[in-house]
């Protein structure tokens, strides 16, 4: 069962890294190989020398076909032995780099930058460890054979302390639930990468190379038949890992899930605002050139000296029309965006202003965790965007609306949050396309939310609904941080 | 997910459970022994006739075995508790002489162990054919002994030769493929190697070549601790042996079949191994242990050691006589 556990994992990772070809899922790949590299090596050992149960043998090996299969596998003792020895040495060296790979705080993207240190302590066991090397190593006797043997258990037991340390550092600098869902996923990879191999970790290389010397196994013991490496440990380390796996590639398939389904969406809303678009264009040419018209036939009244209360009501509507013309024409055209490093509470203090020129009664307050959070924006573009949200919380719940922003890992998260009655799960799924609206007015074209979400994506970033019945709606905006 | 992952660990804990309910003492209100073998006629003989022929259960044993492939591993599965007895080969009684297990049992003195050459590969029944030729060994066993011995006779030392160090059921299956010239190994992997080529494959020196040098003797062991506190329980165990030695002489048909069960292999595969050794009855045994042939031959085996053991080291101190006649009482 182990061995079809490790192989499993394997082939998950060679998966996903045939879907997303980046670093984390090529580091991702290496650690699965190396593991699987090393377990297979040691149940090729294990196979070979016997002394477990039947028990423990199906939980190791499932059928006892492959055990045979693998006891009667052609090698030398020293390409077993190495073979061993290079799971044993890249695993730890993967488990550590990949785990700095998954965190941010500073530390560990020092240490990232100088990876390469982590190579060294590997590096130099595995020269130790070339046949002909560890021949003549043993050969100094049994003193000098349990410190070659020390040595390399102290880094590889520090790697994955270390690995495990940094991974629960990063997880409790994390503040946002929503950012330590996504990363409890990872964790739980690493975690059951790092408990198949804890489970060996203590395996020797050199046990393999001295097969069947006596006096060494006596003295420096052998590690499966170590007190405790019974058919319980195996079932929970094999049940830990299990469920490890499963919650962490369940986690991992659902966060591409919903990457795949922003991605599917996008597509569907620009097809959407495509079809619409010429209709609108057509439509806001047409409305725009009577209201022009209409502009210069009040101009003309003016000038003739008609003075009245109905024309200037009139020459206000007709502004405001023209002014929401072009509103609407430009949240359908693709404007280019002017991206430069802007204040984040700057763009935040704008996005309340003109709010509060579509709703003066809008309150609302502002809090940064922190000051100088920068993104790279275009400012009114994003202001722009922002108060769409702003405005539509004080609509729903006609109560201070809470706009905080704060740095997460890579992501400066603006959450806009009102305590109006929520957004279902229908009108959630609705909510970004074009000309949507559950409100009944004459000044909302249901644009607002399409065109904010546009205006996110431009910026390289995402936007997502937290709501609850009863309980309000909070939208949470992440943007790439900038570290000009 | 949450739910199925909560199902499952509950599953895997209440499987643990039934795994963990390990005791000394079997549901069936018998002592729980477990017993360490190797994958051959020689090792199981004695103690699978005492199983099947009720012999241990008359004793209030209940004997649960557990396969190994050499003898030092057996003692190092013993020092880590998870083995209460052992059957070792000729190689790993050095370990006894140097104190790290007792001799409960004698079983028998063996000529399982062989070098094997293939005449394909140009090696002759003259040892100085194997000079140059790839050769497959165990290091550190009886395998390691027997090749160095054979290569002594034709003046010869591992320099000569291209040693692969090996396992010995990676030995059978490279020797078996033709990947190797000549290989040392033991029976069963000798039988298994003779039949799988056929003519081709043939015996250049075995136990009996060297009989002058060494006996090979076969034991069943303990560790010294468990051999004081457990004292009465290795004397049942004993007796159940001794019952299985008489039980083979009068049905041996039977055991071997009994044996092929356990080792999962065919009736002939194991028949072939009858000539391993000399199968000794209880009595015969009893009457070699009085009359001192059994220490002689212990004597033999430990000066065969040469440096890797202390010669001055009496064998009664790793040989438990007393057991072997208490049990024939």
């Amino acid at each position: 069962m182990l061995f079809f556990l490790v192989m499993l994992l394997l082939l998950i990772e060679l998966v996903f890294l045939a879907f997303r070809r980046d670093r984390r899922s090529v580091l991702l790949t290496f650690l699965s190989a190396s593991t699987a590299l090393f377990i297979t090596g040691i149940l090729i050992y294990i196979a070979k020398k016997g002394g477990i149960s039947s028990e423990t043998s199906f939980l190791l090996f499932g059928p006892d076909s492959l055990r045979r299969k693998l006891q009667y596998l052609v090698m030398t003792l020293g390409q077993l032995g190495y073979l061993v020895a290079l799971g044993r040495c890249l695993t730890p060296f993967f488990l550590i780099i990949t785990a700095l790979d998954f965190c941010y705080f500073p530390l560990a993207i020092k240490l990232r930058r100088k990876s390469w240190l982590f190579a060294i302590p590997p590096l130099m066991t595995l020269v130790l460890y070339i046949p002909e090397v560890f021949g003549a190593f043993a050969k100094g006797g049994e003193r000098s054979l349990a410190v070659a043997m020390a040595i390399p258990k102290i880094w590889i037991y520090g790697y994955i302390a270390a690995a495990v340390l940094i991974l629960f550092h990063e997880f409790f600098s994390i503040k946002s639930s929503f950012f330590r869902r996504r990363f409890v996923t990872k964790m739980l990879i690493l975690f059951s990468f790092a408990l198949l191999f804890a489970l060996f970790a203590g395996q020797d290389p050199a046990q393999i190379y001295l097969f069947y010397r006596n006096s060494y196994m006596i003295n420096l013991g052998l590690w499966y038949l170590s007190a405790g490496h019974g058919t319980p440990l195996y079932i929970i380390v094999l049940a830990g890992s299990l469920l490890a796996s499963i919650a962490g590639c369940v986690g991992t398939l659902r966060y591409f899930r919903v990457t795949i389904d922003e991605e599917s969406e996008d597509v569907r809303l620009r097809r959407k605002a495509k079809d619409a678009a010429v209709g609108i264009s057509m439509f806001i040419h047409g409305t725009k050139n009577e209201l022009l018209s209409s502009r210069v036939l009040i101009s003309r009244l003016e000038r003739s000296g008609v003075v009245s209360d109905d024309l200037n009501q009139l020459k206000e509507i007709n502004e405001k029309l023209i002014a929401r013309m072009e509103k609407l024409h430009s949240s359908v055209r693709n404007e280019p965006q002017r991206l430069k490093p802007v204040s984040i509470e700057a763009v935040l203090e704008e996005a309340l202003s003109i709010a509060r020129k579509t709703n003066p009664a809008i309150i609302a307050t502002i809090e940064t965790s922190s000051p100088g959070i920068s993104v790279l924006a275009d400012f009114s573009h994003l202001a722009e965007a922002l108060s769409n949200i702003i405005v539509n919380g004080w609509e729903a719940s006609k109560a201070p609306v809470s706009i905080e922003a704060h740095l997460e890992r890579l992501w400066v998260s603006i959450s806009i949050s009102d305590t109006g009655p929520g957004i279902t799960r229908d009108v959630q799924s609705r909510i970004w396309e074009p000309f949507y609206s559950t409100k009944n007015s004459s000044s909302n074209w249901g644009m607002g939310m399409y065109f904010m979400r546009n205006i996110i994506r431009m910026h390289m970033g995402s936007v997502r609904i937290e709501s609850r019945a009863g309980k309000g709606t909070k939208f949470i905006i992440l943007l790439p941080k900038y570290n000009g | 997910m949450k739910k199925v992952l909560a199902l499952v660990l509950i599953a895997l804990i209440a499987i643990t459970g039934v795994f963990a309910q390990g005791s000394s003492e079997s549901s069936s209100g018998l002592e729980k022994v477990t017993v360490a073998y190797m994958a051959n006629y020689a090792s199981l003989w004695s103690v699978v006739g005492a199983m099947n022929s009720g012999a241990f259960a008359d004793q209030g044993i209940e004997v649960q075995l557990v396969e190994f492939a050499d003898g030092p591993t057996i003692i190092a599965a013993m020092e880590s508790g998870s083995i209460d007895v052992g059957y070792i080969g000729h190689g790993a009684h050095k370990l006894c002489v140097n104190g790290q297990a007792d001799i409960f049992c004698f079983s028998h003195v063996g000529n399982g162990d062989a070098v094997i050459g293939l005449k394909s590969h140009g090696v002759t029944d003259d040892p100085a054919s194997l000079k140059g030729k790839s050769i497959g060994y165990a290091s550190g066993t009886s395998s390691e002994t027997i090749l160095r011995w054979t290569l002594e006779e034709a003046g010869l030392t591992f320099d000569d030769i291209v040693a692969y160090e090996m396992d010995a059921s990676a030995i059978t299956s490279a020797m078996t493929s033709g990947a190797l010239d000549a290989c040392a190994s033991w029976s069963p992997s000798t039988f298994t190697i003779l039949n799988n080529i056929g003519s081709d494959a043939f015996i250049i020196s075995d136990n009996v070549t060297f009989s002058d040098r060494s006996a090979s003797v076969a034991s069943w062991i303990v560790m010294p601790e468990f051999a004081e506190e457990n004292h009465d329980l290795l004397v049942r165990f004993t007796k159940a042996l001794y019952a299985g030695m008489d039980y083979r002489a009068e049905h041996e048909d039977e055991v071997i079949g009994w044996v092929a069960e356990v080792l999962g292999v065919d009736f002939d595969t194991v028949y072939a191994q009858r000539g391993d050794a000399q199968w000794l009855t209880s009595s015969e045994l009893i009457e070699d242990v009085k009359d001192g042939t059994v220490e002689s031959l212990y004597e033999v085996q430990k000066g065969s050691f040469g440096s890797e053991v202390d010669p001055a080291t009496p064998v009664s101190d790793y040989v438990l006589f007393d057991v072997m006649l208490e049990a024939a009482e």
